[in-house]
């Protein structure tokens, strides 16, 4: 194997490990706009004060909910006038006589689960009404299962070419020294004996490869991080979390690469020489 | 000892390449197989190395059943024998010492009995000096020597040469099949495949006529040759 085997694995590991990032940015994004997909339950109107703790325990007992918050019908209020800004003087009149009921704030565990979660909370006595945000919920875990199919399916079939695109490099060395082969077939050398140069030929250009491959996601990714991270209101503004930075990944990065490497590489090498076996 | 019985090779249906041949050779025997281009001379040592098997019959070669050998034990039996091929088949990137040192690395011999058997070897086709010699830094006899030793470096029972003279020049012939008779002499089986008459009459011994995948002479002539012992000495 030469350097142009360790070019081509070197490419075929950074198209799977930009994948791999790629989809892995894609999840928390899609984790951080889930985060936000609260059920609110509003409490019946009269439903008393010191009950409170009794009905969040009951909240927290159901198994889909990972979170309660309890929002007073003031605080309520007073958020409501913020978000309404110079209007919001208007409703400063009501606040001796507050509208707004008691409530909690419920986040799920599993929001492809929450219509469920959501008739639990309307049979409970004191479920005055409830908002959530169901739709929102459906298309999201739609766009999960698209994007959990797309990227299983994107990275078995990069393997895969990269794969084919090991063997093909290899098959020229393995080609040129196919005289060795097939004169140790003919002095008993098993398959085992002949193949294990190739296998740790292709584990090493595969190690190699990794590192290569893990130095260039390092230089790109760290670039465009700063780029586009460069402006942190950006995602404030958005709502959702920042990209993953290197750091939080390197060794992740680092494994995924060298095994990968490391496995393509070998299994590559030695499927190339089956061929000259045949004697 | 190789014994084919009734042995047929077809590679279409209907056209045998081998046909119907029965075959005995004894250890110890040298035997020439000589035949016209396409008689089935080199499917006939294919068939010896399990490298094709029989459409039928039976064909055992060092007490090795090769119709019913499995593939996992091929590597076992080639350990027995030793071949010499018209093109010599030695690795360029290799020394003399490499290329035939590299058949014992190949069964796990010891490193200090591969040095020792290699140099011996090595000493019996008479090529000391050029140990440390490439394949591509060596005549046409000399490099097909350096075949005849790594054949001969494993100690095999059996010795195939396929056409060994067949890219020499004549004097050099003599002198290979000479060697391949004093090997002989030292109790190795040797068949040899060639179609040059003039090498099987000088020497003599046993002589099988294939033509078109049929035995039509096998019996024992006599050779014009003195004595082939004296060829080299070191034997």
């Amino acid at each position: 194997m030469g350097i142009a085997s360790f070019c081509v694995l070197m490419v075929s590991l950074l198209l799977v490990g930009v994948s791999v990032l790629f989809v892995m940015n894609v999840e928390i994004l899609l984790g951080s706009i889930e985060n936000k997909n609260e059920i609110v339950v509003f409490l019946n109107y009269d439903f008393p004060e010191n009950k409170v703790n009794e009905a969040e325990n009951t909240l927290k007992s159901l198994s889909n909910v990972s979170e309660v918050s309890y929002r007073p019908r003031d605080e309520a209020l007073n958020r409501l006038i913020d978000q309404m800004d110079v209007n919001g003087s208007v409703y400063e009149r009501v606040k001796g006589d507050n509208p707004l009921p008691n409530a909690f704030n419920v986040k799920v565990k599993d929001t492809s689960k929450i219509t469920e979660t959501v008739s639990q909370l309307n049979a409970l006595s004191f479920t005055d009404d409830i908002k959530a945000p169901t739709e929102f919920a459906k298309v999201l875990n739609k766009l999960k299962k698209v994007v959990s199919i797309v990227s299983t399916a994107l990275l078995v079939a990069l393997i895969t070419v990269s794969l084919i695109m090991i063997s093909n490099s290899t098959r020229a060395s393995v080609y040129s020294r196919r005289r060795e082969i097939n004169i140790m077939k003919y002095v008993g050398a098993t398959n085992a004996f002949i193949r294990i140069p190739f296998f740790f030929e292709g584990l090493f250009t595969g190690l190699v490869s990794g590192v290569g491959a893990s130095a260039v996601t390092y230089y790109v990714y760290t670039m465009v991080m700063d780029i586009i991270t460069n402006d942190v209101s950006l995602w404030k503004t958005i709502g959702v979390n920042e990209p993953l930075p290197f750091s939080e990944v390197k060794y992740f990065v680092i494994a995924l690469y060298l095994c990968t490497g490391a496995i393509i590489g070998a299994i590559g090498s030695v499927t190339s020489t089956t061929k000259h076996l045949q004697v | 000892m190789v014994e084919l019985k009734n042995v047929s090779v077809a590679y279409n249906k209907g056209h045998n390449v081998i046909n119907n041949i029965d075959m005995h050779i004894d250890d110890g025997d040298f035997t020439f197989i000589v035949g016209a281009s396409g008689a089935g001379k080199s499917t006939l040592i294919k068939l010896l190395l399990k490298e094709i098997d029989a459409s039928e019959g039976v064909v055992m070669v060092n007490g090795y059943n090769l119709r019913t050998l499995k593939k996992s034990r091929i590597p076992k039996f080639r350990r027995t024998i030793g071949v010499v091929f018209q093109d010599f088949r030695l690795i360029p990137t290799m020394t003399v010492y490499e290329n035939i040192a590299f058949v014992l690395r190949v069964i796990n011999a010891p490193r200090s009995y591969i040095k020792k058997r290699v140099s011996y070897v090595i000493g019996l086709v008479g090529l000391k000096n050029k140990i440390k010699s490439f394949p591509t830094e060596l005549s046409g006899g000399e490099q097909q020597r350096v075949a005849l030793a790594r054949a001969l470096v494993n100690d095999p029972k059996l010795l195939i040469a396929d056409e060994p003279t067949g890219n020499v020049d004549p004097e050099l012939s003599q002198e290979i099949v000479g060697l391949l008779k004093a090997i002989n002499q030292c109790g190795t089986t040797v068949v040899m495949v060639t179609h040059e008459h003039e090498l099987v009459k000088h020497f003599g011994g046993r002589l099988v006529n294939i033509n078109q995948g049929t035995v039509i002479y096998d019996d024992f002539i006599d050779g014009e040759a003195e004595s082939y012992n004296n060829m080299d000495d070191s034997l």
